[in-house]
């Protein structure tokens, strides 16, 4: 059998993290049709920055294949490289000593209120696509003000796909594991805060 | 009929204080649903926030090729050192454009320090060990004196130092910040 009839992106994790390890390109470009997008959605949650999410995405995929040998556990693959790529931004922001670019409030803050009620009316499919994306560039707004600590923790432990273990979590944050989950509390009370999702909560209550 | 009009001063009153505890017990249930309901609606909202930025190809692509740098027959140097995971968990760096890392491997050690403008390498025991500074597009070779040590201009990341040992090539973990 050729490689091509071995391997696909919907081989288990286990058969392609072997394949890559014996040598197959194929088995690694499988591995990695599979899990870029993970990776892709822990950079942007990271950072807005196009250079550092670039590199963050860049780094974390040499560090997989450094580290392939020595995973134990391919189906936690995932939140692995969830948690690589989180830790990747923070270094190389901490490397570059850049800050994060200050978040523009300037964008009414109600807007969800009028936007989620003209979701459910008989709108055309165009309008409510262009209400989905006002919702995700408003959201994603509200995300990008948290501090880098909240931002890593709601990333890796809630939208982490399977969410990553606190065991795992916590070796891989260097973070006390009692510490997690009201961390991932606090952090989750902060995003609700913000002004914008302010408006946001208000919208699901009315 | 003259209505009854409970003393606030009372301390006593056991029927009242059970039902305002009920009534609290009851609002603060509420309360945790509720604020369960918002948080699942959020990490929904988030997860549709992030689900759909596509991925530029050429990092795509990076992805592919990386699979060129896996190490068959070389060893990986084990990290004793790294400021930026140290200053990750620690206090805050205060030069944050100071990146040093120690590893060993082969018998040798090695400290890298990387400023804005150099990298300075220090390879222990002393001696001239050949050594290849690896990118993703380029190797440049450069031997250090007999000293153990070399100092270059500031490659561009990610990078990853190979050394030759008598033992054998021994490469460090890629530094990529």
């Amino acid at each position: 059998m050729t490689d091509e009839q071995t391997y696909s992106p919907a081989s288990p994790f286990a058969v392609l993290v072997d394949g890559s390890l014996s040598g197959s390109a194929v088995a690694w470009q499988s591995l990695v049709k599979r899990l870029e997008r993970v990776v892709w959605k822990a950079v942007n949650m990271m950072t807005t920055d196009d250079e550092i999410r670039k590199d963050a995405f860049a780094a974390t995929w040499l560090r997989l294949v450094e580290r392939l040998a020595t995973i134990r556990e391919p189906e936690k693959l995932p939140g692995w490289l969830t948690t690589t790529a989180t830790n990747e931004v923070r270094q190389i922001i901490r490397q570059r000593g850049r800050q994060q670019v200050n978040v523009d409030w300037s964008a009414p803050q109600d807007v969800f209120a009028g936007l989620l009620a003209n979701t459910d009316d008989a709108h055309g499919e165009h309008d409510r696509a262009l209400v989905r994306d006002e919702v995700r560039s408003t959201v994603r707004r509200a995300f990008s003000s948290l501090d880098e600590e909240c931002r890593q923790i709601l990333t890796v432990l809630v939208l982490a796909d399977p969410p990553v273990p606190y065991k795992d979590a916590s070796e891989a944050l260097q973070r006390p594991i009692g510490s997690l989950g009201p961390s991932r509390m606090r952090c989750l009370e902060k995003l609700r805060n913000t002004p914008v999702m302010q408006s946001w909560v208000s919208g699901l209550d009315g | 009929m003259a209505e009854q009009t409970p003393d606030p001063t009372d301390p006593t009153g056991p029927d009242d204080r059970i039902n305002d505890d009920r009534i609290n017990d009851d609002r603060i249930n509420d309360d945790r649903i509720n604020d369960d309901r918002i948080n699942d609606e959020l990490v929904s909202a988030l997860n549709d926030a992030y689900d759909t930025d596509p991925i530029p190809a050429e990092l795509s692509q990076f992805a592919f090729d990386a699979f060129a740098w896996r190490l068959v027959d070389d060893e990986l140097a084990t990290i004793t050192f790294d400021s930026a995971t140290t200053e990750l968990v620690g206090i805050r760096g205060t030069s944050t454009q100071r990146h040093s890392v120690q590893f060993e491997g082969r018998g040798v050690s090695v400290s890298l320090v990387m400023s804005d403008t150099s990298l300075v390498a220090s390879v222990d025991p002393a001696g001239v060990h050949r050594c290849l500074i690896e990118g993703p597009q380029v190797a440049t070779e450069v031997f250090t004196d007999d000293d153990g040590e070399f100092v270059i201009d500031r490659p561009h990341l990610p990078l990853r130092l190979v050394v030759e040992t008598t033992a054998g090539r021994l490469v460090s973990p890629w530094i990529t910040a």
